[in-house]
């Protein structure tokens, strides 16, 4: 319980409630309207789903024909199958450039990966550089949005931790707090060793990554250091540019409302002879880390087209009350609903997929139109029924026997009012609390574990629907309204 | 120690694990969990791809006096100071005076840093600038080592102001696009406080799907391609990470002045020669 309590105290947290309801009045609906004006309008959001459909499905071809477009340049591709190699890759990457400092740009799979501890154990030092990313690290927390990852700190917050570690005067100023940190990352940037940025979407017929970014962050980790490693998700591919002209727009205006992101940076290599600037040595880690598996399962393959834009973090109406930090993985909102039992375990993260309000808000706002809902009750189905592929062994077989009751009784009338019946009875012998049913008898002993249960009406709301004089539909409004309140 | 032996090899790119990595996708592809019988379809992608066609396909390319209204209200959007001048000299004397007015000095002293470009060798900012005392480093088209690149990018931290050209402005998003050349470093338009950038009207492109089009065309775009680094901007570089107030100058430069000369007084573009850039590499 205490646990529960530490994890869900966002929602006894009026700041942090007001910032989360801010967020997505600002970029929610502006998300929305922005699919609207697009020339080819919304529609092309299902264009956009056929175009990663199609790129999982080729997934083989394509990352093949990337690596080898990429080893032609001069850059090194490495595949890492989980984790720790791609781990491992980056420190004796880093041990054979000497890197001393390292500074990276906002990257999930990282996050996914736990980079960031593993360079610090190994002495190399790691600043993060995104504004809101600096900001959680230099606090010791770890982000909690897609693309907004310090919404769950206030500016006196902030300004009291650059106050403590860049010494800088106290100050809640937006505008001063930024440029203090752009003074504090400058110096970073221009004695850095290493640069490490995630991907965005690589384009496999040309051979480029594509990373995005408003704050110039990446154009400077891959442009500055001597050493640029990125590191990508395995499925985070497109066939060609043409599709990167329509999933990138889409990205844009899915993430932030924008037409286009501040800066696109298409990297396909090193620094080429004769250039001025550039990384000497290029590395690109392709992860799997459990991607292929969920690839091997047609239910939730369509977890893979996401393109991480955290839309669906903005319209969700839980995500709303717990914020980020709740879902306890790289991935939050809707999308880590779905991918971090996938990648974690089904049962062991199965409150993620419960605690959902199967609303559908996240499918509507989703640029590439994924259908979180669907996958959502799946994994609900894999919890309740077992599953042999995913491991899962259905939790209570006693509970499936008694939903084919439930559904015996209600399929039919005289069935289900005779169920009634007998309820109503049956719960004259349960004990009350101020007129609520206080306790259930096992099995539905959980009912009521947290809650008190209204009982049973002594008469059923049909039949004394069917009893009420007719003036009361004269005025449903008021009727209506009282409800409400 | 396979995979010790795997991150000790420089390339990376073991044939070994490589080959793991994708049979495991391509057994991912016919498991019977996915129900599909048939191996994932090996057609090429890169040249014999479906190129995209549909609405966007279908838009007009756009006359030049409605792509130049496009860009003005793209720039007005993201806050990029457009103006439009008849020749170089006059985008010259008005970047010249812009540097004068906005440039603060850096260290004491005032610099600037340009692109090694022929149309922003037009502008003779040197000539301009001298009067006021304020120092023009062309960047140099040489190889450079780690050590010296380091001191350029110090040298460059010190400039108030990058000017740069482009390859293309897309008119919708005001966004400059800027392949990697020698001698037109992507630091320039990086570093600096302010960033000005100078094209001519025939490089206006109406939009992003057009520019990818473009680069995937058979033409001579399209086999140059997109070189090593291609870097396209939008606006001054900005975030919104303290409490959702907007912020620019992030890390990047805090404003972008773009300034687009309509009519090239030595040869005017030709309409079919439009999209192309007038650069030399």
């Amino acid at each position: 319980m205490a646990e529960v309590r530490r994890r869900y105290r966002t929602i006894g947290d009026p700041v942090l409630q007001g910032a989360l309801a801010n967020l997505q009045h600002r970029l929610g609906p502006a998300a929305a309207a922005a699919y609207q004006a697009l020339p080819e309008g919304p529609a092309l959001r299902q264009r956009a789903h056929a175009i990663r459909a199609k790129a999982i499905a080729d997934l083989d071809v394509l990352l093949a024909e990337l690596a080898d477009r990429i080893t032609r340049r001069g850059g090194h591709v490495f595949f890492a199958a989980d984790a720790a190699e791609a781990v491992a890759y980056c420190l004796e990457t880093a041990r054979r450039h000497r890197v001393k400092l390292a500074v990276k740009g906002k990257s999930m799979v990282t996050e996914e990966i736990g980079l960031n501890a593993a360079l610090t154990a190994a002495g190399i030092e790691t600043v993060e550089t995104d504004l809101g990313e600096y900001i959680v690290q230099l606090a010791g927390e770890h982000p909690s949005h897609i693309i907004a990852p310090a919404i769950h700190k206030t500016r006196a917050e902030i300004g009291r931790l650059f106050a403590a570690k860049l010494n800088i005067p106290l100050t809640d100023d937006p505008p001063t707090l930024t440029r203090a940190a752009r003074r504090a990352l400058r110096k970073k940037f221009l004695t850095a060793d290493m640069g490490i940025t995630g991907v965005n979407l690589a384009c496999a017929a040309t051979g480029h990554i594509a990373l995005l970014s408003n704050e110039g962050n990446i154009r400077m980790a891959t442009t500055l250091p001597r050493v640029h490693v990125a590191f990508m998700g395995m499925e985070r591919i497109a066939a060609q540019l043409t599709d990167h002209d329509i999933l990138l727009r889409l990205l844009a205006r899915g993430a932030a409302a924008q037409k286009m992101a501040g800066y696109i940076s298409y990297i396909g290599g090193p620094r080429q002879p004769g250039h001025t600037d550039g990384p000497e040595s290029f590395h690109l880690v392709i992860v799997d880390n459990g991607r292929s598996r969920i690839l091997a399962d047609r239910t939730f393959r369509e977890i893979l087209y996401c393109i991480r834009c955290a839309a669906c973090l903005n319209v969700c109406p839980v995500y709303a009350k717990i914020g980020g930090h709740a879902y306890g993985s790289a991935y939050s909102g809707p999308l880590g609903a779905v991918l971090t039992p996938l990648m974690k375990g089904i049962r062991r993260a199965s409150d993620l997929c419960l605690g959902e309000s199967l609303c559908g808000a996240c499918r509507a706002a989703c640029p590439v139109d994924i259908d979180i809902p669907r996958m959502l009750l799946a994994l609900r189905s894999c919890l309740a029924e077992g599953d042999r592929y995913w491991q899962i062994r259905p939790l209570n077989p006693l509970a499936g026997r008694l939903c084919d009751i439930w559904s015996w009784i209600v399929s039919d009338r005289r069935r289900y009012d005779a169920a009634l019946a007998c309820a109503r009875f049956c719960q004259l012998l349960l004990p009350r609390k101020n007129g609520m049913l206080h306790r259930l008898p096992p099995p539905f002993s959980g009912w009521t574990s947290s809650r008190d249960l209204e009982p049973l009406a002594r008469r059923p709301f049909l039949r004394r629907c069917s009893r009420q004089p007719r003036r009361h539909r004269e005025a449903p409004e008021s009727g209506a309204d009282r409800n409400r309140s | 120690m396979k995979r010790l032996k795997a991150a000790r090899t420089e390339t990376g790119a073991d044939p070994v694990q490589r080959h793991r990595f994708l049979n495991r996708i391509r057994s991912a592809l016919n498991h019977p969990n996915s129900g599909r019988g048939a191996p994932a379809a090996a057609h090429a992608t890169s040249k014999a791809g479906p190129h995209h066609q549909g609405a966007a396909g279908a838009r007009p390319c756009g006359r030049p006096e409605e792509l130049l209204q496009r860009l003005q209200e793209a720039a007005a959007e993201l806050n990029i100071h457009l103006s439009l001048h008849d020749s170089p000299a006059s985008a010259g004397r008005c970047m010249a005076a812009m540097i004068t007015r906005k440039a603060p000095p850096r260290n004491g002293r005032r610099e600037v840093a340009i692109w090694r470009h022929p149309l922003v060798a037009r502008l003779e900012l040197p000539q301009r600038l001298a009067g006021a005392a304020i120092t023009c480093r062309t960047t140099a088209a040489a190889d450079r080592t780690y050590a010296t690149r380091r001191r350029f990018y110090r040298d460059l931290e010190a400039a108030a102001v990058g000017v740069t050209s482009a390859d293309y402005c897309l008119a919708d998003t005001a966004t400059l696009v800027m392949r990697s050349r020698p001698g037109q470093p992507r630091s320039v338009s990086l570093l600096p406080d302010i960033h000005a950038a100078v094209i001519e009207a025939g490089q206006l492109l109406p939009d992003f799907s057009r520019l990818c089009r473009l680069l995937s065309s058979g033409a001579d775009e399209g086999k140059r391609g997109l070189t090593h680094c291609m870097t396209l901007i939008s606006g001054p570089s900005k975030t919104a990470d303290i409490e959702a107030v907007m912020v620019e100058g992030a890390h990047g430069p805090r404003a972008l002045y773009l300034y687009v000369i309509l009519a090239a007084p030595i040869d005017a573009p030709q309409p079919e020669t439009s999209g192309k850039p007038r650069t030399t590499s």
